[in-house]
């Protein structure tokens, strides 16, 4: 079931016009989706917004090294942080008055910061492939990340360091709405920058260095100084990203070097597919979405995003586009309603297993949390659990036959939904290339 | 010029406690067809590996237009006018066929790793690359992913990224192999006129191959060159034979 | 004089300790070419499970039976998991350990809450060993260095002197050769990334008691780790070993020395300058302790791959 995604969808066949018919619509209704979203939202998502967009750029340009060059950057923490530290730095010059520069600008600090420590860092990390030059990035940001809090000059010490939009053309940016447009507009274009990147001679070699480095050698190119280039523009892009949440947050400290900032951009774009050049932000609308909507009903959030992504990674490496892109081809032959049934079952199957894991995670986490304990203790007995609104009785045999009734049902239903989506896929392939005779 | 164009002086090539070439000595001359055989082991692809900057001899020099190259790395032995191509079909497998052979001509045009413009927009180095793909008879396959091309059309890929820099020195490592009958007709037909005016040093298994296109043949046993001479003076050579009569026995 | 011969001892136990765990993780990464980013969370089960289990059956049983279950879930997850995601490549191999190191942070946090748990030492150890310059030095210290030297002991035998040794050292080496001989390699694998997990099971059940058993105890060790099997070199044991006693000392006599930059610049004349100018030049050792190993990691990865004693890269 791997089709088109990881390989050639929108690489070889750089023309706008034919391929991405289907696409170029959805992407101009996303924008104006985006557009018009804010006017229609309560002002406290906003805030969550803004975070998605600087997300998925902070994505785009983790997968410009992946994608591209198939290098895995660890710590791309690095230029994301330094980028914010940047402007939130020039935002502080500009509000003591030492600098005069309209807001709308002010994030090419931290474009300038991601590209100048990319260049550095990039020359160092390309020497090395593979998993050394994976290691080498991670080491790259833990070295910043422990001796940041040592330098409080720069990095402000524990505390971070905080500063305010300045007002500019009789906007003041003190609200969310003014922020999340000049955010918008940056975005938009750092997205159309990304893709006009992968057309440019760097961006082309960029594809032949992950195919086949070697060779790209052999033709008489420096790549090593071409992998310089390509991890600064990542890093430039990484630090726009950064530069924009900075503006956005006006604070930022030391922690936003930690690994888990690094791993985000990484799960983000995989979840989202990777080998799909909007992929990344997919993934960090999806994932930020899901962390946003989920985190208000339960603390185990982080537990169901782990578990989300293990299972992209097992099961649909390529992502929730690259799966979208799969399904491009019997969309064009009109063969997708095949498919409708067999994805409706698998879906139920998939909603009733996920039911009988939040039901058993959620169950002992209460079973396992302190104030359960401590009535457990006190009563000299094993108490009754509250979920959903319901108590169950602890060693009842209805409480816990609904998760093993839910795994069954689900993992049953699963294996049906499985054979007809196979079954459905080969008819669909087979049909395809009987058309092609 | 006078001399040979292409040189290998006393090459040895050791990895770890194996010596793999001991004492190779090679002179191509300039705008000859000159093919390198011998059995299985003996090190041809290491010598194109020595030559072409992958390894560095463990003793010896290799001269190109007598400039020493051994030592060099590989980029910068192709910018000196020679160029590769390998036994195992080395292409970009996400790219096109077009832009596979684009990337190896667009360096003669100064662009390399720029960033101002899309790379269509040069129409000089569009309309080199079509040129190109005419030559290795690819035209029809312009758009297809190299990665999706049947195996000998890969081939022909693969010796015109070979071309693509433009080399005065081509080595081909095996060009034909895997191939069948007609194909490897048609690959010859394609190397004959491709390397016309141009130094070709040639790796090859297929007898008939090298008796069709070579001028000169060395052969080469375990690490060593044991003769270099015309054609029919090689198959005549009772050395050459020894060579081979003894492996087909064993 | 005192400080040098306790930090010495303590910086030696703690090498040993971050041995345990870097061994299967250089094991595992020579034979399988995968770097498991999970590997600091088999330690911090480790630790947890040796908690719940002492405290329903005392120390000794939770010494022998963390690791066996530790064992289990490294076979688990190389089996049903690792070997699922193999055929996509070692990018998906790495993102899977990774997504396993989150997961098993936050079960830890499910189970047993956000904060440390208090897994103490035994009654039948916490005595004092010895007195050294007025320094009463707790046995358990001595312990948790004992039972590391028991077990590279026991791993080396195994791998130097048994049949079955022999095979994982050359699988280690060449699995397509070992299996075409005939032996059964993904066993192998499976084999030694249980072992693996187990040994670092061992350690976190032995380590938890006297350090912190924390769900972040598999964050705060894992990067050492890394840092220790690239400087001993990626594959190696004996590199390991190395790295871990180099790494261990080194941290902790770091920790009490307020040497600074500026103090060594004082042979040249440079200090007072030095000291002026401020900055990076004053900042004290013991301060900066946590960055240095990863400065010497990149050190490794750039000018020395092979580490140590590590295989050219």
């Amino acid at each position: 079931m791997s089709g088109l995604s990881e390989t050639e969808a929108d690489v070889s066949r750089p023309s706008l016009f034919d391929r991405f018919g289907f696409a170029t619509a959805a992407i101009l209704a996303a924008i104006i989706v985006l557009i018009v979203l804010p006017l229609v939202l309560n002002d406290r998502y906003i805030g969550t917004l803004i975070k998605m967009l600087a997300a998925s750029l902070f994505a785009l340009a983790f997968n410009i090294l992946w994608r591209q060059t198939k290098l895995l950057s660890f710590g791309h923490a690095a230029y994301f942080g330094l980028g914010m530290f940047a402007v939130v730095h020039l935002m502080r010059a500009i509000e003591a008055g030492s600098i005069s520069l309209p807001l709308p600008l002010v994030p090419l600090a931290g474009l300038g910061a991601g590209l100048a420590f990319g260049w550095i860092a990039g020359f160092f990390a390309t020497i090395r492939t593979g998993t050394y030059f994976a290691m080498v990035t991670l080491a790259i940001a833990e070295l910043i990340h422990q001796l940041a809090p040592q330098w409080e000059g720069v990095f402000g010490g524990e505390a971070g360091l905080s500063s305010m939009r300045m007002p500019w053309a009789s906007v003041t940016f003190g609200s969310d709405i003014e922020v999340y447009y000049l955010v918008l507009a940056w975005f938009i274009l750092a997205v159309a920058a990304m893709y006009v990147f992968t057309m440019t001679p760097l961006g082309r070699l960029a594809f032949a260095l992950g195919d086949n480095e070697l060779r790209v050698r052999f033709l008489g190119y420096d790549t090593h100084a071409l992998k310089t280039r390509v991890f600064a523009v990542s890093g430039m892009f990484a630090g726009l990203a950064g530069g924009l949440l900075a503006l956005a947050n006006e604070n930022v400290d030391h922690t936003i070097f930690n690994a888990f900032v690094s791993g985000s951009a990484v799960i983000h774009t995989f979840v989202g597919g990777a080998g799909v050049f909007l992929g990344p932000i997919v993934g960090a609308f999806a994932l930020t979405l899901f962390g946003f909507v989920v985190s208000d009903a339960t603390r185990l959030w982080a537990l169901y995003q782990g578990i989300i992504f293990v299972l992209v990674v097992m099961y649909a490496p390529q992502g929730v586009g690259g799966a979208i892109i799969d399904h491009v081809e019997p969309w064009r032959q009109g063969k997708l309603r095949s498919l409708v049934g067999p994805y409706l079952l698998g879906l139920i199957a998939a909603l009733t297993l996920a039911s009988g894991t939040v039901f058993l995670f959620e169950y002992l986490a209460r079973l396992f949390s302190d104030p359960y304990g401590i009535q457990a203790a006190s009563t000299k007995a094993l108490p009754v659990v509250e979920l959903f609104s319901i108590t169950w009785p602890h060693a009842s045999p209805t409480t816990w036959m609904v998760p093993v009734a839910l795994f069954a049902v689900g993992l049953l239903l699963l294996r049906t939904a499985i054979g007809r989506i196979r079954k459905a896929w080969e008819s669909i392939k087979t049909s395809s290339l009987g058309a092609e005779e | 010029m006078n001399g040979p164009i292409l040189r290998l002086d006393g090459v040895r090539k050791s990895f770890g406690d194996l010596e793999i070439i001991r004492g190779a000595n090679l002179d191509v001359r300039p705008g000859e067809r000159h093919a390198l055989i011998g059995p299985n082991g003996a090190g041809k692809s290491t010598i194109f590996n020595l030559i072409s900057g992958l390894f560095r001899p463990s003793q010896g020099q290799i001269l190109l237009r007598e400039q020493r190259i051994d030592g060099r790395k590989p980029e910068d032995i192709n910018k000196m006018g020679l160029g590769r191509s390998f036994q195992i079909t080395s292409i970009f497998e996400r790219l096109s066929v077009f832009e596979n052979l684009r990337l190896g001509l667009m360096p003669q045009f100064g662009v390399r790793g720029s960033i101002l413009r899309p790379l269509d927009s040069f129409q000089t180095i569009t309309g080199e690359t079509e040129k190109l793909m005419e030559t290795v008879r690819l035209s029809t396959k312009r758009d297809v992913p190299a990665g999706e091309l049947p195996y000998s059309e890969q081939r022909s890929l693969e010796i015109g990224l070979t071309l693509a820099t433009n080399p005065d020195v081509i080595l081909l490592d095996e060009p034909t192999s895997g191939m069948s009958r007609e194909e490897a007709e048609y690959a010859v037909e394609l190397i004959r006129v491709v390397t016309e005016g141009k130094t070709l040093l040639v790796v090859e298994h297929d007898m008939d191959v090298v008796f069709k296109l070579c001028d000169r043949i060395s052969v080469l046993v375990y690490g060593e060159v044991i003769a270099t001479d015309s054609p029919d003076a090689i198959r005549n050579n009772p050395d050459v034979q020894q060579a081979y009569l003894g492996e087909d026995e064993a | 004089m005192e400080f040098v011969v306790v930090s010495l001892l303590n910086g030696v136990i703690y090498g040993l300790l971050l041995f345990m765990v870097s061994a299967g993780l250089t094991l595992i990464f020579g034979m399988m070419g995968v770097l498991n980013f999970a590997h600091a969370s088999f330690y911090m089960l480790g630790a947890y499970f040796g908690y719940s289990i002492s405290r329903l059956t005392g120390f000794w049983p939770a010494i022998l039976l963390a690791p066996i279950l530790l064992a289990a879930v490294g076979a688990f997850v190389e089996r049903f998991m690792l070997r699922r995601v193999h055929r996509h490549g070692h990018a998906h191999e790495l993102l899977l350990t990774f997504g396993l190191f989150f997961i098993f942070e936050e079960l830890i946090k499910l189970f047993y809450g956000f904060y440390p748990v208090a897994y103490a030492v035994p009654e039948e150890l916490s005595f004092t060993a010895f007195n050294i310059f007025g320094l009463d030095y707790p046995f358990y210290r001595l312990f948790i260095g004992l039972v590391a030297v028991v077990m590279f002991a026991a791993i080396y035998v195994l791998l130097r002197f048994t049949r079955a040794g022999l095979i994982v050292r050359a699988a280690v080496y060449r699995p397509r050769m070992v299996e075409g001989l005939g032996h059964n390699v993904p066993l192998v694998f499976l084999g030694v990334f249980a072992m693996g997990a187990a040994m670092a099971g061992l350690a976190g059940t032995v380590a938890g008691i006297f350090y912190p058993t924390s769900p972040t105890m598999a964050q705060e060790l894992g990067i050492i780790v890394f840092v220790v099997v690239v400087v001993g070199g990626l594959g190696s044991v004996e590199g390991a070993l190395v790295a871990s006693l180099l790494i261990g000392v080194f941290s902790s006599f770091a920790v009490g020395l307020d040497w600074t930059l500026a103090q060594a610049l004082y042979p040249i004349g440079l200090q007072g300058w030095a000291e002026a100018v401020g900055g990076i030049l004053t900042v004290k050792l013991a301060t900066v302790a946590g960055a240095v190993p990863y400065f010497i990691m990149l050190l490794v990865l750039l000018l020395r791959p092979a580490g140590l004693l590590g295989e050219r890269v």
